[in-house]
Order: structure tokens, then sequence, then C-alpha cells
């Protein structure tokens, strides 16, 4: 194979390097939590919503074969919606946790009840597609018509929920949803796990300030190679992850994202009620919000809503206890 | 042409190295900096690298053929921005030294980065210009690649490397190593836990073996770790059973880490867990591996 030595092109390997910024979060926090659940169910390739075949990542017997429908794995998807989301939506609810909800436009159109509850519980919606998997990725569409699709996801989710999405997270974004999200009004993108922390990136002479989302801590390695079984795995892994940025954000503010689906740690199994409060109480006193997905010189309307006094659904009620050191400012 | 096989190695008796210190086993921390050479469409490959991932999507996006790939390169990404530095970190934290065995073009891409490795006292060594298995290359492709990194890393760091170890090496790497010359040993191998010498072109060629076992890149292998308290448990027990048999003669123990997995939050745990752990031992050393080179070349090299 003929491979150049070709010159360095642009591509950021060096972030911040060893001289990360020192961002305030609200109220003194030194670490902030952003917790997000991915809301797909029925946005997922099918047969009956007019795809070629349906989706095969999950559990199923048709693998995709083209036509046919796959009634158990269409059932999986729908365990996010009848059963999963509400499990989340009552924990945060107890929890007093604000979350990001990464909603899939066509998933809300079926279930209009869960935008509604998103929306009124002030949890922040952030666009996941108008549809979702190879119905909705955004990899190789032309330009125009990858921003009908935003657009649509802005107006679907407005609508239902109640407000517009500012942030992003879409399987198969590029750096053109890089661009179009800048000219679509967006605050911020989420198609990024290359740091811990948030960071602009110059998008054709323009700032674009892009959130990290969590490549290891996401149940949507369950099911996946060398993934997590049990839900207490996601758990120890949180934990582990929490225990070192806590650490380290004694110097350094730092941020961390506790990703979710609705129908995979809303799965009963993952999601069962924890033991009594972790050793995080004999932690001296410190504080978790809500990340700001925001740059750091403003927090907005839209930011204060996020913050939170706990954080982290993780795969049980025991992470939330986990947590739940914070008490009042 | 490449030696046969040899199936007999040390036997039942290895040699009884004398470590510095008074050590009974020699500890070496090896970190592969891979990130910033492996296949990528922005720097001209035909696609973007797919392997050595971690999966977190149910439906993992797949890239449109000749597309660039974020997700991928974000993985990498993290590595050399941010992993790299956490890793070091820990390093600095104990006083540990270790083997940085880097690509060529991850250097070229973060020069900072091998500034701050071998300021910190690191060593640092070929892993070949790119993250790719070195057989895909022609023989005279390999030999270009090779002197590039060995100018990359003298330009950088103002030391030459003295060892290799390539991903996927060839029939062409070691013979290629020698003859460009400047070089002590290369770790192309996991046929032992100590070092052994082998011959090239008629000459006595020193190898320090690699690790398959604890090795970071299990965590995204199959059947490989899902937890950080996993890798540690099999750094731990390697270390165990290495520790035991250095009684009777002594014996080297080898790990690898990678920043893009080792260096993220909760995996660098088992690192440090680790590190913490063999120190809390006595008579363990934590070497560099041009170190044990020389050490071992010094006492066995007739």
């Amino acid at each position: 194979m003929a491979l150049p030595l070709a010159d360095y092109k642009a591509r950021d390997l060096v972030g911040y390097g060893d001289q990360p910024p020192k961002v305030k979060w609200p109220g003194g926090a030194r670490l902030a939590v952003s917790v997000v659940v991915n809301y797909e169910a029925g946005g997922e390739p099918c047969v009956v919503f007019g795809d070629p075949r349906c989706e095969t990542a999950g559990i199923g017997s048709v693998r995709g074969e083209p036509g046919l429908r796959d009634l158990i794995l269409e059932s999986f998807f729908e365990y996010g919606s009848r059963v999963g989301v509400w499990r989340y939506l009552d924990i945060f609810e107890n929890h007093n946790i604000k979350a990001s909800f990464l909603v899939v436009g066509h998933a809300l159109e079926v279930n209009p009840e869960v935008a509604k509850a998103i929306g009124k519980a002030g949890h922040e919606p952030m666009d996941h597609g108008y549809r979702w998997g190879y119905a909705g990725s955004l990899t190789g569409r032309p330009r125009e018509e990858e921003r009908a699709m935003i657009r649509k996801n802005i107006d679907t989710i407005r609508r239902l929920v109640g407000e517009r999405p500012v942030g992003q997270f879409i399987g198969g974004a590029t750096l053109q949803t890089r661009e179009l999200l800048l000219e679509e009004g967006y605050l911020y993108d989420s198609n990024y796990t290359g740091g811990d922390l948030p960071i602009f990136v110059d998008v054709k002479g323009k700032k674009a300030l892009l959130v990290p989302y969590s490549r290891v801590l996401n149940d949507g390695r369950f099911w996946r190679e060398n993934g997590f079984i049990l839900g207490e795995q996601y758990l120890r892994y949180g934990k582990e992850m929490f225990d070192r940025l806590y650490e380290e954000s004694a110097l350094t503010p730092k941020m961390m994202t506790v990703a979710l689906h609705d129908r995979l740690c809303g799965q009963p199994g993952a999601c069962r009620s924890g033991r009594g409060i972790d050793r995080l109480h004999q932690r001296p006193p410190w504080r978790v919000v809500r990340a700001q997905r925001r740059d750091r010189e403003s927090l907005d309307r839209t930011i204060r809503r996020r913050l939170s006094a706990l954080c982290a659904a993780l795969a049980a009620r025991r992470i939330l206890h986990l947590l739940a050191g914070w008490r009042s400012r | 042409m490449v030696a046969t096989r040899d199936f007999v190695g040390y036997g039942r008796n290895p040699p009884k190295v004398e470590w510095p210190e008074n050590a009974l086993l020699a500890v070496n921390v090896v970190v592969n900096y891979e990130e910033g050479a492996e296949l990528c469409i922005e720097f001209g490959d035909p696609s973007c690298n797919h392997i050595g991932l971690d999966h977190y999507g149910p439906g993992r996006p797949v890239a449109a053929e000749h597309a660039r790939d974020l997700y991928v390169e974000n993985q990498f990404e993290y590595g050399s921005s941010v992993g790299l530095h956490r890793l070091l970190g820990i390093f600095n934290k104990y006083g540990t030294k270790a083997t940085f065995f880097c690509c060529g073009k991850a250097l070229d891409g973060n020069p900072a980065a091998a500034k701050a490795i071998a300021e910190r006292g690191h060593e640092i060594g070929s892993h070949g210009y790119r993250w790719i298995p070195q057989r895909t290359l022609t023989r005279e492709e390999e030999k270009q690649h090779l002197h590039r990194t060995v100018d990359v890393i003298k330009n950088l760091t103002g030391n030459r490397p003295v060892g290799q170890l390539t991903w996927g090496v060839s029939l062409n790497t070691r013979e290629l190593l020698v003859e460009e010359g400047g070089f002590l040993y290369d770790s192309d191998t996991i046929a032992d836990d100590l070092p052994y010498f082998t011959e090239v072109q008629g000459r006595k060629w020193l190898l320090v073996p690699y690790t398959a076992t604890a090795d970071d890149y299990r965590y995204v292998e199959p059947a490989g770790f899902v937890e950080p308290e996993e890798f540690f448990k099999e750094l731990k027990a390697t270390f165990d059973q290495l520790y035991k048999e250095s009684a009777r003669v002594p014996k080297m123990m080898s790990i690898g880490l990678r920043p893009r997995i080792s260096g993220l939050p909760a995996r660098a745990n088992a690192v440090e867990k680790f590190i913490r752990y063999a120190r809390s031992h006595a008579r363990v050393w934590f070497a560099r591996r041009d170190e044990i080179a020389r050490i071992w070349l010094d006492q066995f090299a007739r």
C-alpha cells in the first residue's frame, strides 16, 4: 500500500494540551455532570415507517431482511417509550435533576405525551435527528438535504416539547453538520468525544462550541463488543470516572457526561433501587451541577434551567445516591 | 531472511540477570503513542481506520466510503490531547520512567507532545511512521518510514531512538532496523518474558519482548476488559506470578498502554492503582526498555 508521507493536515491532535482553561461552573462547583438520555423509540428504521428494512441493532431475529417486520426488535424499541423513559423521568423528578434528552423527532411524534413530559419537567431537548440509525444518518447527505433534515427536527421538537434544540448529537455527523449547526442557530455541537472539556473550534472563520459526549460511560455499550454486561459494571465505571475527574477538578474544573438510552438502562435490572448513600458523603463538601452547554462568558436562560443539585442516573438509583452528597448552597 | 522458529528458548534455566538497585523484578511500562498516525482521509488515505475503537452506539454510524469519520477521529484525538497528559501526570506523580513507542506521524502532528515526553525522562522508541500493519508496506516503503521516524524523533527531542515496536511486523522489519543502524533492540516478540537474542544477518540481535496479555488494547478487542478493575486484576496477577518467580530468577514484566485507551479517566485508575501496587513491593525496579536492553547486552552479549 502506497502511503503518502504527506505533511500533517488539519486535525486537532493537540487540543488544550496540558493547559486546559479553568472554567467557573456556577455556584463554585468544580465538576459539572451532564446526564443525557437518548430517546429513540419510534425513530429507528422500520418497514412500518416505509423504510426498506428494519433496524438490526438490538434483540431481534429478522436481521434486517428487506421488507420484513421484526416484531421482537420493534418491541425492544417500544420498551423505551412505554416503560424505560418513564423510569428516567421519575428518577430525575425524585432527585431534582435536570437532564438533557437526545430526542428523535419521529419518536416524539409517535408518543407526544413523552415530549410534553420532557418539556414540562424542564429537561433540555437535544437534537438526535428526525430519524435514527441508517434512516437518520447524516453522512453523505447533500448540504441542503441535510439542512432540511435538521430544520425538520428543530420544528418537530419545538412543536412537541415546547422549545427548539440548541445542541446536537447524531450518528454520522460530519464537518458539514458542524457548519450547518452554526447556520441554524445551535449553541453547541456534541458530535465530539475528542476531549473532556468544551472547546471552541474554527468553522470557516466562525467559532463553534464543541461539548463532549461520552464514549465509554454510555449504555449503548450494553450488547456491544466488550460492552457492559451488568448494570453494576456501568455504575462502577461511572464511579471510577467520577473519582478521577473529581480529583483532577481540584486543579481544573472538569465535566463528565453520563449517557443513557430509553430502552437500555431503562431496563429494570439496570435501574433497580440502589443501596443507601455512598461513600461520597464522607468526602469534603463538593458540588455538582449540570453542564452548562454554552461558552463560559455567560449563562443564558436555557443553561440556567439545566443547573441542578445532583447528577448521574447511571445504571441505577445507586449512582444518584452516589452523587447526592450535594446540599443546598 | 528471518531466523527460523525457536521453540526451545531458555528452557528450564533462564539466565540470571542482575538488575540495578538489587531488584529482582524489572517492570517496564510501554505507552504506544499512535494517535494521529492512524488511517485517515484527512491524511490522504483511502479510508478511515475502523478498528480498535470503543463502540458506544447500538447502531454504529458507518461513514460513507472515502468520507471522514469524526466518530473515529475523535477517539484518537482524545488520546493525543488529553489521554497523553493524564498518563504523563500519573507517571510523574510516582517518578515512573516509561518507554513511549511513538509513531513518527503522531509526533509530526503533536511536536509539543514529543518534547513533553522527552523532558519527563521517558524513552522514545519507534512505533513505525504510521499506525498500520508494517507487513502491508513494501520493503522500500518500510525503509523510508523507518528512516523518517528516526529523523522525527531526533529532530524533536535531540535523541535518536534505540528500540522499536511495530504493529504487524513484517519479514523485513528486523533487517531494516539492523541496516538502519543505531538501534539496540526491538520488541516485536511475545515469545518470552525475558530478553533474548536472535540472529539477524549473521549477528546477534536483542529482542526485549512485549506482552500479549497486560495490554490495554484488550479493552477494545473481543472478550476483553470491560471495567478498569479487570485490567488492574490482569496486571496484578501477572505481577504476582512474575514476582514470585523472580525469587529464583530475576524477571521482567511488560505493560502496554495507549493514551486514547488508558488515558480515559476511569481506565487511568487501573494504571495508577497498579503502579502503587507494584511499588509497595521490595526489589521492584520500574525501568525503561533501553535501560533493560543495555543491561542485558552488557551482561550477556558475548
